[in-house]
């Protein structure tokens, strides 16, 4: 049994009524996906800016309420929970957030907000659980001298690894990742990357990694899972993905990523244009197709769904790989 | 390649640069301390050419750019130094002056568009008002004239894009219009702060490989800024890496990336994840960055260097020329030359 299974999800916005809109328009931002996350596993979710990754987030964590399909946890349909249930479930999943300024309480003490899951739950007396919050400090490479700090007192990484020790007070199995690295210098993303692997490992838990970046994906994750307008268009290994991506969208995903060496750069191609179409209307077909460079005839009417094309590989394009 | 020895004056500065920076200095004097955020920083710009200044949020890449545009404001000023642009001194020149030669003879890109756009007028007009205004081109000649500049930074439909507002447009259609803005002008110098950092990756990689025709078909010089190690080896002529204020190493992007010589600049090549390499582990630098108050007289890297030893404490490294072409701020690189000199080595 996986420990998270998606079925079918969808969530609509209505949007805002802007200066073009007829008020009743649509945004589909997650429209129909299907995945499933093993125990131990991180699976990466990649895709550009409104692609719906952070709705999907929300979705699995039970933030909001999904317009259709099924997330499905431990075995047991966890879609329809509310209440107590839903307050039960908190202690099982847990989000990290890429935006610590609004995620962390800036009037609570760093004991506090790492605190607070501790003495909602009851988890322990006072003085346990001041124990348990100087451990998770600890654990995320944190001073516990620092606790009785304020968020504003420490740097952008330091504030994600209180965000990370806060997701870890009660000990859940699923922790969903929402770009926690996104707005980190490159040596502070690579140190948070390092410790999210080493939490993962220590602790036995599965992350639901979600980012606009290609590579940081593919270092964290054992799978890879892309995203385009709402759907999943390809999910595959990691290690496979610079070599065996096939869906033409993955392929120029991959070719965006800048070079590692300048001596690369010669010679190379674009292999899209364009930008990716409004959410509101996705194209029919593919909804890839008008900026796909291989697109045929099908792909205009016919949208292509998720098929597996070899073990822990599934794409959804109507071109063999 | 900068020479560090020359100070200044327009006759001893080379005929193939176009701009030519000498221990810049530009400090914030905040109620907390005196900011040293630009603190002696030195480099030529050539036509053609792109300079990447790379650095971490702090590091003075803006600064360093703000302070070319003569656009420091209170409490921040800029203490020392010389500008050069064609061999005249900027830092000589009346804020009149200045404002004139911003736009025309240095143009700037910034990460956010929508803030150097004018939110109440089409593109078009925005457009062929900044032609009027520099170049003299009016009316229907200056309509074509916007309606070519647009379909070469790659925008579909131009004649549709000028009868838009701004924030009709998504962020890498207005960030082309600022590059077709900024380069319609013919600068001398373009200076460019994180063009990219906010767009997606398709759309960066489109408008990389468009800036990279760009600027070989324009003759500018060109500054680029970025944090981004990727698009400095996409698009990068020259590579000066920015730690605390200061440049820590300063050459060709080739040799940058094939020899890179500061313990700073290794680390952050070992910081990157890359793509295809399997079963990798990253070695990000420890710690964080200084605060620009009180910087020590001693190397500001040292908290977080694998390399430090005592004598790292013998005040702040010079930026010396360690192979032709190649400069590097560190006691520990610097006292192995003339040796070729590997870090490995000294580890
Ligand atoms: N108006 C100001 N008043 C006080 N300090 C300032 C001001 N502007 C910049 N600084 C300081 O100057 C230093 C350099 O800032 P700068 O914006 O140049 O960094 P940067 O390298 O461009 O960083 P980023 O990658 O985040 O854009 C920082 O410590 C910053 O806090
Ligand atoms: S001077 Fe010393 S501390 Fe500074 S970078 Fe070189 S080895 Fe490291
Ligand atoms: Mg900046």
């Amino acid at each position: 049994m996986s420990l998270l299974e998606v079925d079918g999800l969808k969530k609509y916005y209505r949007t805002g009524g802007g200066l073009f809109s007829t008020g009743r328009e649509k945004v589909h931002a997650v429209d129909g996906i299907s995945f499933t996350l093993e125990r131990e596993e991180t699976l990466g979710l990649v895709g550009e800016s409104g692609c719906g990754k952070s709705t999907l987030a929300r979705l699995v964590a039970r933030l909001e309420e999904p317009d259709g399909g099924r997330v499905i946890f431990e075995g047991k349909d966890i879609t329809e929970l509310s209440g107590k249930k839903l307050q039960e479930l908190r202690c099982e999943i847990q989000v990290i957030f890429q935006d610590t300024y609004s995620s962390l309480n800036p009037r609570l003490t760093v004991s506090s907000i790492v605190g607070e899951p501790l003495a909602n739950f009851n988890m322990g007396t006072r003085k346990e659980q001041k124990e348990r919050v100087r451990e998770l400090l600890e654990t995320v490479g944190l001073n516990p001298e620092h606790a009785a700090r304020y968020p504003h007192e420490f740097s952008g990484g330091q504030r994600q690894r209180i965000g990370i020790a806060r997701a870890l007070a009660l000990r859940p199995k699923l922790v969903v990742c929402d770009e926690p690295v996104s707005s980190l210098d490159v040596s502070i993303q690579a140190q948070i990357l390092n410790l999210l692997k080493k939490l993962k490992q220590e602790f036995g838990l599965s992350y639901l990694f979600i980012s606009h970046d290609l590579a940081a994906v593919s270092y964290i994750s054992d799978r890879v899972a892309v995203m385009y307008l709402g759907r999943i268009v390809e999910v595959l290994k990691s290690r496979d993905l610079a070599t065996e991506a096939c869906h033409p969208y993955t392929q120029a995903l991959l070719a965006a990523v800048p070079v590692s060496d300048p001596r690369l750069r010669e010679g190379k191609e674009l292999i899209v244009k364009g930008e990716p179409p409004d959410p509101v209307n996705p194209p029919a077909g593919c909804r890839f197709h008008p900026r796909c460079p291989r697109a045929i005839e099908k792909c205009r009417s016919v949208e292509p769904v998720l098929n597996e094309v070899e073990e822990w590989h599934q794409v959804a394009c109507h071109l063999s790989c | 390649m900068v020479d560090l020895s020359q100070t200044g004056g327009a006759d001893t500065i080379s005929s193939k640069t176009i701009l030519n920076v000498r221990n810049l200095c530009t400090y914030f004097y905040t109620r907390q301390g005196v900011v040293k955020a630009v603190n002696g920083v030195s480099f030529d710009v050539k036509p053609g050419r792109t300079l990447a200044i790379v650095g971490e949020s702090g590091s003075g890449k803006t600064v360093t750019a703000l302070s070319l545009l003569g656009l420091i404001d209170p409490p921040g000023k800029i203490v020392s130094g010389e500008i050069y642009l064609d061999g005249r001194n900027l830092l000589g020149l009346s804020r009149e002056e200045l404002r004139r030669l911003r736009g025309k003879d240095m143009a700037l890109v910034f990460q956010d568009p929508m803030t150097s756009l004018n939110p109440v007028f089409t593109i078009g007009t925005q457009i062929t008002e900044t032609l009027t205004c520099h170049m003299g081109i009016a009316g229907a000649e200056a309509k074509i004239k916007a309606i070519e500049m647009l379909k070469r930074v790659g925008l579909p439909h131009p004649e549709k894009i000028i009868k838009r507002y701004p924030f009709q447009l998504s962020g890498g259609q207005r960030q082309r219009v600022m590059i077709a803005l900024a380069l319609s002008m013919n600068p001398r110098v373009l200076i460019a702060d994180e063009p990219t950092t906010a767009l997606d990756v398709t759309v960066q990689a489109q408008i990389l490989y468009e800036m990279r025709q760009l600027i070989k078909d324009c003759r500018a010089g060109v500054i680029l800024i970025t944090h981004d190690l990727g698009v400095v080896a996409e698009l990068a002529d020259e590579v000066a890496v920015m730690y605390a204020g200061s440049i820590v190493e300063y050459g060709d992007v080739y040799e940058i990336f094939d020899n890179p010589l500061h313990p700073y600049t290794r680390a952050l090549l070992k910081s990157i994840p890359r793509l295809g390499t399997k079963d990798e582990v990253l070695r990000p630098v420890q710690g964080q960055p200084p605060s620009l108050i009180d910087l020590p007289g001693r190397c500001a890297f040292l908290p977080r260097c694998e390399h430090g030893a005592g004598g790292c404490r013998a005040g702040v490294p010079p930026l010396e020329e360690i192979i032709p072409g190649h400069a590097v701020a560190c006691h520990r690189v610097i006292a192995a030359k003339p040796e070729e000199v590997t870090l490995r080595e000294l580890a």
